[in-house]
């Protein structure tokens, strides 16, 4: 066979077998893309059925009654029935284990520990008489936001413990918490929540009583080398010894268990 | 090749991710939601959208990095693999477009983890997209050895 007329059917074969590879990868992408395609499809439906389910964790201050616009007051009311309340401590005030909590009233952390944790440490170990809860305000979003309500906010709460009207104000303030970078705290919004708890006229300036409590609440907070907000410490009846603990209620519980049994 | 550094790219990316979203895990539990970083991590972690079903979305960026992770490691000639991965970024993607849009428009908030975590995602559902689509590299090409997934293959 002439050499000229074998090259010319090779050339057609390499042609062919070029053409037809061409073909088979042109089908494998049109399957991949259609596999693919598929695929996407069901990604959408996953991530929308799980969207839509709205199984992301709910404000807990959403589903809260209001009176008069004011959030959480109905709540509050039932949080506190009943139980002893005395300036900045709630329940026995001879438990033999106080929970020391260290908060900041523009804090999404405390109101996401007070009203949630909270209500429990409430109902388990202070109705219960395992132990009280002395509640200390601190002033730490205030100079990392640049805002100045925080303290407006605290002054007023401060105000309050002579009249036992702060830890209702206190948690009222929590349901109502407006966004830590925001100046929320006006004199109008803390005027309205002091009324919906029953406190007369707010008082936001300084006074011997704020100052008190804020250098008591600065002192523990120094002096415990807290770290954060909320932080909380358990601590025996006739000690000063406080134990730094988690502020859930399974971490509280335990540590009451164990501080009792320290308790004088 | 081109498959090869393309899985591997994805692997880097995929520990980068692994290390925005366990950063944002550890904050979350050993600073009970204070960042330390930004006041936006704050925001971010302490809001309606940083928990699904009750358990911190941070939680679930570990989980499905490690995911992505064992499925990079494991036989790319498997199709199923690679579908996986298009599958598992693909949704990680979107979740972190939602997520993101819930940070900057909704909340305002700059959380450089959470950003770099869905950089993270979004690139990694290009790669797996790009990879399924490309398919596995020609056995032919593959020089005696290289990859570890198969037999070499050379060529007569």
């Amino acid at each position: 066979m002439p050499s000229g007329s074998k090259s010319k059917q090779e050339a057609a074969r390499q042609a062919r077998l070029e053409r037809e590879a061409a073909e088979r990868a042109a089908a494998e992408r049109k399957k991949r893309l259609g596999i693919l395609g598929g695929a996407l499809v069901v990604v959408v439906v996953i991530v929308g059925i799980v969207l839509a389910a709205g199984v992301f964790k709910s404000d807990p201050a959403e589903n809260a009654s209001k009176t008069n616009g004011v959030s959480g007051v109905n709540e509050t009311r039932e949080l506190l029935a009943g139980v002893p309340v005395k300036g900045t401590v709630i329940g026995n005030p001879n438990a033999p284990v106080t929970i020391l909590e260290l908060a900041d009233l523009k804090c999404p952390a405390c109101k996401a520990h007070q009203l949630g944790d909270q209500i429990e440490v409430v109902k388990q170990l202070v109705r219960t008489g395992k132990a009280n809860l002395d509640l200390r305000l601190v002033n730490i979003i205030d100079p990392g936001m640049g805002t100045t309500d925080g303290e407006r906010a605290r002054r007023v709460a401060d105000n309050l413990i002579a009249s036992n009207k702060y830890w209702p104000f206190v948690n009222v303030n929590y349901y109502n918490q407006g966004d830590e970078r925001e100046e929320w705290a006006t004199t109008e919004e803390l005027q309205k929540l002091a009324t919906s708890v029953g406190a007369g006229p707010i008082n936001e300036r300084e006074t011997p009583a704020t100052r008190k409590s804020e250098a008591d609440a600065q002192r523990l907070f120094e002096g415990l080398q807290a770290q954060g907000t909320p932080s909380s410490y358990v601590k025996p009846r006739g000690t000063n010894a406080y134990t730094p603990v988690n502020s859930d209620i399974g971490s509280l519980t335990s540590a009451v268990e164990t501080a009792a049994k320290q308790a004088k | 090749m081109v498959d090869r550094r393309l899985r591997w790219v994805s692997f880097v990316v995929a520990l980068i991710g692994l290390g925005a979203a366990g950063y944002l895990t550890y904050t979350k539990y050993a600073h009970d939601g204070i960042c330390g970083v930004s006041g936006g991590c704050t925001v971010v972690q302490t809001s309606t959208w940083s928990e699904l079903v009750g358990i911190p979305v941070s939680v679930i960026g570990v989980v499905g990095y490690v995911a992505i992770l064992a499925a990079l490691l494991a036989p790319q000639r498997l199709e199923l693999v690679r579908l996986g991965l298009v599958v598992m970024t693909g949704i990680g993607f979107l979740f972190s477009l939602y997520l993101m849009y819930r940070a900057y428009i909704t909340l305002e908030a700059f959380c450089p983890f959470c950003t770099t975590s869905a950089v993270c995602q979004t690139l990694l559902f290009l790669l797996s997209t790009a990879r399924f689509v490309r398919g596995p590299d020609l056995p032919a090409l593959v020089p005696a050895g290289e990859d570890d997934d198969e037999p070499a293959v050379t060529t007569a």
